[in-house]
C-alpha cells in the first residue's frame, strides 16, 4: 500500500512538472505581460526596463521557467508581473470563497442525489424512476454557464417586475458581510445561485451512480441471503444494500471535488464571484503567467490529492481491492 | 443509460447474437447457431438466406449489421433525436437559405425587440434578427463539435490499434503519453491552449489555419483518450485470436490485419464515444466561447451569442434563453442517439440495467 502510495506520488510529480512546463510555455510566447501596461503614455521607459529585468522577459523562455521555480519555492509564487503584487494572499482569499461555494453545494448534492439514486433503485421503472431519468438527462445537456445565467434572468426579472429582491445575483466582497447571523444570512443570498447552479450538474451524475450501484447491490446474492433469514426488509436496505452501495460514489466524489476546488470556472464567471475559476480567467486574460502558474500548481496539487484520497478510500472500504 | 425492462425491447434472437458481438462480423447470425442442427451452406452469404432447423423452423439470417438497425429503430427516443439532429444539421447546412435575414443585418427600427413573429427569437441591441444568429452560431457550432468528434475518433483509433496491436515498447510509450494528457489539468490546459493558441488564425508554413479550426484541433487534442484506451484493450484481446493468426499465416500485412480483420470488431465503441464526443465538445466549445476563450467574432457560435446576451442586467431576456435552449435540445438528442447506439451495436452492456 505504502509502495504504492510513493510510486503513485512520483508519476504524479513528473506530470505535475511537465503541465507546469507546458503551460508556463503557452502562456510566455504567445502573450506579452506588459502589453497593457506599454500602451499607457503615462509609462515611462524606465518602468517597462525594470520590470523586464526584474522578471527576467528578456530571457529564453527555458531560463524563464527556471527562474519562476526558484521564486515558487523560496517567495511562496512570487509576485506579479505589473504591480509587484504577493500572489499567496490573493490565492487563500479566492480559495476560501471556492470552498463556501463547492462544500456547500456539493454536501447538499451529495444528500439529495443518494436520496434520488436509492429511491429510484427500489422503485425500479417506476414514474419516480423516470422522472429522475429525465432530470438526469437534461440536467446533463444543459451548460452550466447557461442554467447560472437562466436563474439569474429569473431572479432579476423578479425584482424588476415585483420588486421583490431574493438573492443577489452577483458579487461576494464587494459589501461587508458582518459576523454571525448576518454573515450567514448574506453568504446565503449571495451564494445561494450558484450552489444551485453547481449543484445540478452534481446532482444529475450523482445520482445515476448511485442508481446503478444501489440496482446491482439489491440484485446480489448477499442481499438475498439477509432477506431469505428473515431480516425486515428496512434493515436489509439500509444496513446491508446501502452502505455497500455508497462505496462507488465515494470515488467519484472525491474525483469531482478536487477538481471542483480548482474553481468551477464557469460558475463563478457568471456570477462574478471573487474565487479560484474568476482568478484564473482574470489572470490568463492579464497573460500574466506568475498567477496563472501559482493557480495551476494549487488547483493540480488538489486534484493529485483527491485522486489518492479517492484511491486509497476505496481500498479501505473495499476489501476486495488490492494495490501492489 | 435509459434502462427499460429486458423484455420490452429484446428480440427474441436477442440472445444469440451476444456470441457474435464478441467474435466476428462478418457472418450471418444464423450460420453460427447450434452446430450440426444447422445445415451449414459452403458460403455463407448476405441477408436473405434461409436457413432451416431440422424441427422444421424456419429461420432468417440477417447480418449482424440489420439486427443493429432493427434495434436502433426500436428506440423510439433515439429515433425521434435523430429526426431533431437531422433537422438542425439541416437548418444548420442551408443556413444561407434558411435564415429569414443574414447573421449581420441590421433592422434598426426594432432593436432590442422581444420576440415577434417578424423576428421570432427577438433582435439583439444592434437590431439584428436574432432567429438568425441562433441559426449561424448552430452552423459554426455544430461543424466544430462533428470536426472535433471526427478528429479525435481517428487519433484516439489510430494511437489505440497500433498500441494495443503491437504491445511492448511501442504499447508502453504511446500509453504512458495518453495517461499524461488524461492528467493533465485538462481545464487549465485547454483554457491556456485556447487562449494563446486559439484566438487568432495561425500560419503554419503555407497554410493558414483558421481560428475556428484552431478551436477544434485543440479540443480534439484532448478528447481521443478515452477511444484510444477503449480501442487498445480489444485490439489486445483479439490479436491473439485464430483469425487473426489465420490471417498472418495467409501473408497478410499488418496494416491489413489491423484495417481489415481487427478494427471492424471494434466499431461499436468508436461509434457510440464519436457520438458522445459530439455532445461534450457541443458543451465545452460552448463554455469556451462564451468564457471569450473560443470562437471569436464575427464568427457567431451559440456560446458567444449567449455571452453577448449577457448584458443591460439581463432584462432582455430572449438573447440568453434561445442560443441555450437550441444547446440543450443538441446535446439531449445526441446523448439519446449515443445511448440508442449502445444498445444496438454492443448488446452485451445492456445486461447491466
Amino acid at each position: 500500500m505504502l509502495t504504492y502510495v510513493i510510486r503513485r506520488l512520483l508519476y504524479s510529480i513528473v506530470v505535475l512538472v511537465a503541465a507546469s512546463f507546458i503551460i508556463f510555455t503557452f502562456v510566455s510566447v504567445s502573450a506579452d505581460p506588459l502589453s497593457f501596461l506599454k500602451m499607457q503614455p503615462t509609462a515611462s521607459e524606465i518602468t517597462i526596463q525594470n520590470i523586464t529585468k526584474r522578471k527576467h522577459l528578456d530571457e529564453p523562455i527555458p531560463v524563464r521557467y527556471l527562474y519562476w521555480v526558484k521564486d515558487a519555492l523560496t517567495n511562496k509564487f512570487g509576485t506579479t508581473t505589473i504591480g509587484d503584487r504577493p500572489i499567496l494572499p490573493d490565492l487563500t482569499r479566492v480559495m476560501g470563497h471556492t470552498l463556501q461555494l463547492v462544500v456547500a453545494s456539493e454536501l447538499l448534492a451529495l444528500i439529495i442525489a443518494v436520496a434520488i439514486g436509492v429511491f429510484s433503485a427500489l422503485r425500479q421503472y417506476s414514474a419516480f424512476d423516470y422522472a429522475a431519468t429525465t432530470f438526469s438527462f437534461v440536467g446533463l445537456a444543459t451548460p452550466v454557464f447557461w442554467l447560472g445565467l437562466m436563474l439569474q434572468v429569473l431572479f432579476v426579472n423578479i425584482y424588476l417586475w415585483f420588486d421583490v429582491r431574493i438573492f443577489y445575483t452577483a458579487n461576494l466582497s464587494g459589501v461587508d458581510p458582518g459576523t454571525g447571523l448576518h454573515f450567514l444570512l448574506d453568504r446565503i443570498q449571495h451564494l445561494a445561485l450558484p450552489i444551485m447552479t453547481l449543484m445540478v450538474a452534481s446532482i444529475a451524475s450523482y445520482s445515476r451512480y448511485m442508481r446503478s450501484s444501489m440496482l446491482e447491490v439489491i440484485n446480489s446474492d448477499y442481499v438475498r441471503t439477509a432477506r431469505a433469514k428473515g431480516l425486515p426488509e428496512r434493515r436489509v436496505i439500509m444496513r446491508h444494500a446501502f452502505r455497500n452501495a455508497l462505496i462507488p460514489l465515494v470515488t467519484i466524489v472525491a474525483l469531482n471535488f478536487g477538481s471542483l476546488l480548482g474553481g468551477a470556472v464557469v460558475t463563478e464567471t457568471v456570477f462574478a464571484l471573487d474565487g479560484m475559476g474568476l482568478y484564473f480567467v482574470n489572470q490568463l486574460n492579464a497573460g500574466d503567467p506568475y498567477p496563472v502558474m501559482a493557480w495551476l500548481m494549487v488547483t493540480a496539487t488538489m486534484v493529485i490529492v483527491f485522486n489518492l484520497i479517492a484511491d486509497i478510500a476505496y481500498g479501505y472500504l473495499d476489501p476486495r481491492v488490492r494495490y501492489d | 443509460m435509459t434502462e427499460r425492462p429486458p423484455s420490452a425491447d429484446q428480440l427474441p434472437e436477442d440472445r444469440e447474437e451476444v456470441g457474435i458481438a464478441a467474435g466476428g462480423v462478418s457472418r450471418p447470425a444464423a450460420a453460427r447457431l447450434g452446430s450440426g442442427a444447422v445445415a451449414l451452406p459452403e458460403e455463407p452469404t448476405g441477408p436473405g438466406l434461409e436457413l432451416t432447423y431440422e424441427s422444421g423452423v424456419e429461420l432468417k439470417a440477417r447480418s449482424q449489421w440489420a439486427y443493429a438497425r432493427m434495434r436502433f429503430f426500436r428506440h423510439r427516443l433515439a429515433v425521434a433525436s435523430l429526426l431533431v439532429l437531422v433537422a438542425l444539421a439541416f437548418v444548420a447546412i442551408f443556413a444561407k437559405q434558411v435564415a429569414p435575414h443574414g447573421f449581420n443585418d441590421q433592422d434598426l427600427l426594432n432593436i432590442a425587440a422581444k420576440p415577434s413573429w417578424k423576428h421570432p427569437f427577438g433582435t439583439d441591441l444592434l437590431g439584428r434578427d436574432y432567429l438568425s444568429r441562433v441559426i449561424f452560431g448552430l452552423r459554426t457550432s455544430l461543424w466544430v463539435a462533428f470536426f472535433v468528434s471526427i478528429l479525435s475518433t481517428l487519433i484516439g483509433t489510430a494511437i489505440g490499434a497500433v498500441a494495443g496491436y503491437y504491445g511492448g515498447v511501442i504499447d508502453n510509450l504511446l500509453m504512458r503519453f495518453t495517461d499524461l494528457i488524461l492528467t493533465l489539468p485538462g481545464l487549465a490546459v485547454l483554457l491556456t491552449a485556447a487562449a494563446f493558441l486559439g484566438q487568432e488564425a495561425q500560419r503554419v508554413g503555407p497554410i493558414t489555419i483558421s481560428q475556428t479550426v484552431m478551436i477544434g484541433l485543440i479540443l480534439a487534442f484532448l478528447f481521443w483518450t478515452g477511444l484510444a484506451r477503449i480501442v487498445r484493450g480489444v485490439f489486445l484481446s483479439l490479436r491473439e485470436k485464430e483469425f487473426v493468426e489465420a490471417a498472418r499465416a495467409s501473408g497478410a500485412s499488418d496494416l491489413r490485419i489491423i484495417v481489415r480483420h481487427i478494427l471492424p470488431n471494434t466499431v461499436g465503441p468508436i461509434v457510440v464515444t464519436m457520438t458522445l464526443i459530439v455532445a461534450t465538445a457541443i458543451l465545452v466549445e460552448a463554455a469556451l466561447s462564451f468564457l471569450g476563450f473560443g470562437i471569436q467574432p464575427p464568427n457567431p457560435a451559440l456560446g458567444s451569442l449567449i455571452a453577448d446576451g449577457n448584458v443591460g442586467g439581463l432584462g432582455f431576456w430572449w438573447l440568453v434563453t434561445f442560443p441555450g435552449l437550441v444547446i440543450v435540445l443538441i446535446a439531449l438528442a445526441i446523448n439519446f442517439i449515443g445511448d440508442g447506439l449502445r444498445d444496438a451495436l454492443d448488446p452485451t452492456q445492456r445486461i447491466r440495467a
